[in-house]
């Protein structure tokens, strides 16, 4: 069959986690592609709540569609990228296989654990919801994004378990247990808050409620009652409360705003004296700072941090405290020399510091970045996109789908079970009518289509939502000498001592790309960084991966796990981390996007 | 490119206005080709006839995140990889032994971006 979806979770491969929210410890069923397994339900903006089955090829629209068809306990829901504008009422084990928004926003949803269900998220971006854990089972999160639709909106959250997840905007409370009757190990380990007001309430059960390795950024931090402790957290531009009484409304301000019964202390040894001042001294702030975590940018939602982050080293679960992990920032700005692209790769677009848009908003435009070098020690754990786009995520600016170029006409025969697209007017197929920008998926012993309007069908040949970004890798190539020809188009790297090429004078660790065949001078020691390595596909939001039989380290050409030829995993396929010692990444924004 | 309808506009999303007309967000009047981000809370805006608002495909930036690579070292040889350490010795019997000494030795390292690490051994002569 052509490909649908490149899903990363599929038959054979590992969960991402436990259906209690705890270590993966099972396998997603085995099951032909249009079959659902036994244990997981797919849903996919392209899916059909009416003729989806839940397989990885005919999926459901909806997860509330999805919740109702399969309640079952320990059921897995599995859920494609792109935007869900619905409301997710009850509990479930959701997992977001790419960069998948759930955005609730005025749908009053809520998202919560019943008699029977857990609620438990994995890469899941949440906007506007409302999170509460009612009874005796689990609520867990992990690598998700909780989003108020404003400051410390009524958004808010209470987990088990809240793991690698950044909050944002909204007020989240953390307490330590139920009833008492049931033990339960609430933890907040290295995750991220900004903007947020954080509660801490009901320790009464006394019953480990802790916090690890988690940043708290301009937040304001309520303690109704104490944690049983707080360790190696790192807090900024934070208002402190303690108080044994809620006080509603919480704070919609923050800092440099200080609300009122709030205090901004200049140190941990201010902040534990007064936390010790209004509730003893029980909790101890071990192994915390005050001070600046040195995020990425912030600004567009990158709170990755620096390589100077003070965050970094801050080890207890990991080797950094916060969500995320360190990394090399891609700054958009509207000058060459202030960011990370190569303003002659550029086509269509127009940069401006923290924005690049298309000039001409009907043609497609791309940019590239410059030489990105690593160092030893690191592979790539993932390549975030920022941007904001209405109708898709926010993080997908380029999902079109590869579209075959023969056009399929009433009477044609189609090949089944294959994806098409309708085009030109609109069409009947298997009993029902399709309008152009819709897609459909043949089905076995119907093999033609009729026309209404003059509808064509194009056979889509790979997955929308997949072409996200692309990158190309290698670890360097021969040494060049002074007064060699250069070859127009490569990038190169200074490993040692000083060369000047074209007016400029480049020390070690810098490079630059050849923009004729002049050869540069100096006696430095230069090496091809990047020559005609292809660029491949890749995703964000997971681990750029390879399956490269050979070795994805010398810089031979690796399919990437956005490859629509890309197989993952599975037996007798190794995939690889990339760790490649120079890296350039190349992003496309594409207008002719298929409307989810 | 997608016409967005008022009460779709969401926040920090950029918008385009087209059509010959303006339109109003936030209290600001914008004339086409000109464009606004979204504000959080205010999802309307008011058009003119004849006026539309488009959302605005954009790139913000992007990163390499990177995760501390400790079982599978890269190839490419770089100064400051510790690669592993051995102390092998040689026991000489001709030379007097002090039995029941100990001997420490310790070490650390740091490097760039990776996490720090130390190593001390003990051995005592039995």
């Amino acid at each position: 069959m052509s490909a649908t979806y490149n899903w990363t979770y599929k038959a054979g491969t590992m969960f991402p986690l436990r259906y209690d929210g705890g270590p993966a410890n099972d396998y997603i069923a085995e099951s032909a592609d249009d079959v659902r397994p036994s244990n997981a339900i797919y849903i996919a903006l392209f899916g059909n709540d009416t003729t989806g089955n839940g397989s990885r090829q005919y999926p459901l629209r909806t997860i509330a569609a999805a919740f109702a068809a399969y309640p079952g306990f320990r059921n897995m829901f599995i859920v494609a990228s792109g935007v869900y504008r619905e409301a997710v009422n009850g509990g479930m084990l959701l997992v977001g296989d790419g960069d998948v928004v759930i955005d609730g926003t005025g749908l009053n949803p809520y998202f919560f654990t019943s008699t029977g269900n857990f609620c438990v998220s994995y890469n899941i971006r949440f906007r506007g919801f409302v999170f509460f854990n009612t009874v005796d089972y689990t609520s867990s999160h992990t690598n998700s994004i909780f989003e108020g639709v404003s400051p410390g909106s009524p958004g808010y959250g209470n987990a088990n378990l809240l793991q690698k997840s950044i909050v944002l905007n909204t007020t989240v409370f953390f307490d330590g247990g139920d009833s008492g009757n049931n033990i339960q190990f609430n933890q907040i380990i290295n995750n991220t808050f900004s903007g947020s007001n954080v509660v801490f309430q009901n320790n009464v059960y006394n019953q480990q409620l802790g916090v690890n390795t988690c940043i708290f950024y301009q937040c304001n931090i309520y303690f109704a009652s104490i944690p049983n402790f707080i360790d190696y957290c790192l807090f900024y531009q934070c208002n402190f409360r303690f108080d044994t009484s809620i006080v509603n409304p919480f704070p919609a301000t923050f800092y440099p705003n200080v609300p009122p019964g709030f205090t901004q202390y200049a140190n941990i040894a201010a902040l534990q004296a007064a936390c010790n001042s209004a509730y003893g001294s029980s909790l101890v702030f071990t192994n915390c700072q005050m001070t600046d975590p040195l995020f990425n940018n912030p600004a567009i939602g990158d709170y990755s941090l620096a390589f100077a982050s003070p965050a970094k080293n801050m080890s207890y679960q990991g080797t950094y405290a916060g969500a995320e992990s360190i990394a090399y920032p891609v700054k958009v700005s509207a000058t060459e020399t202030g960011g990370s692209f190569d303003f002659s790769s550029i086509v269509n677009l127009s940069v401006t510091n923290n924005s690049v848009t298309l000039t001409d908003p009907t043609q497609n435009g791309s940019i590239k970045t410059k030489l990105i070098v690593n160092s030893s020690g690191r592979q790539i754990e993932k390549l975030p996109i920022y941007a904001y786009n209405a109708d898709r995520n926010g993080q997908y600016i380029d999902s079109i789908a590869d579209l075959s170029a023969t056009y399929m006409n009433a009477g044609d025969t189609l090949d089944t079970p294959v994806p098409y697209l309708v085009e030109n007017g609109a069409l009947s197929y298997n009993g029902n009518s399709y309008q152009p920008g819709e897609r459909l998926t043949t089905v076995t012993g119907i093999t033609t289509f009729s026309s209404v309007n003059g509808g064509t069908l194009r056979e889509i040949t790979e997955a929308p939502q997949r072409h996200t970004i692309m990158a190309r890798f290698s670890d360097g190539g021969a040494i060049v000498n002074a007064g060699s020809a250069l070859i127009d188009g490569y990038w190169y790297y200074i490993s040692a001592g000083s060369v000047s090429y074209n007016g400029i004078v480049y020390n070690t660790g810098s490079s630059f790309k050849a923009v004729n065949t002049t050869p540069f001078s100096g006696t430095g020691t230069v090496i091809i960084a990047l020559g005609t390595e292809a660029f491949q596909h890749y995703e964000p939001g997971i681990q750029p991966t390879s399956n490269n039989e050979g070795d994805s380290r010398l810089g031979t050409i690796i399919r990437g796990n956005g490859d629509p030829a890309y197989v993952r995993g599975g037996y007798n396929i190794q995939e690889f981390p990339i760790n490649s010692r120079f890296i350039q990444l190349y992003y496309i924004i594409n207008v002719n996007n298929l409307k989810p | 490119m997608y016409n967005i309808i008022s009460g779709d506009i969401q926040y920090n999303v950029l918008y385009l206005v087209s059509g010959t007309q303006s339109v109003t967000y936030n209290g600001t009047i914008y004339s086409e080709g000109q464009t606004f981000r979204g504000i959080a809370g205010i999802d309307t805006y008011m058009p003119e006839i004849g006026a539309a608002v488009v959302e605005v495909l954009e790139l913000a930036g992007g990163a390499i995140e990177y995760a501390l690579n400790q079982l599978d070292r890269p190839r490419f040889s770089e100064k400051l990889i510790f690669r592993g350490m051995a102390i092998e010795f040689g026991i000489n019997k001709i030379d007097d032994r002090d039995y029941g000494e100990t001997t420490t030795l310790t070490g650390s390292a740091i490097e760039l971006d990776t996490v720090a690490f130390s190593f001390a051994i003990t051995e005592t002569r039995l």
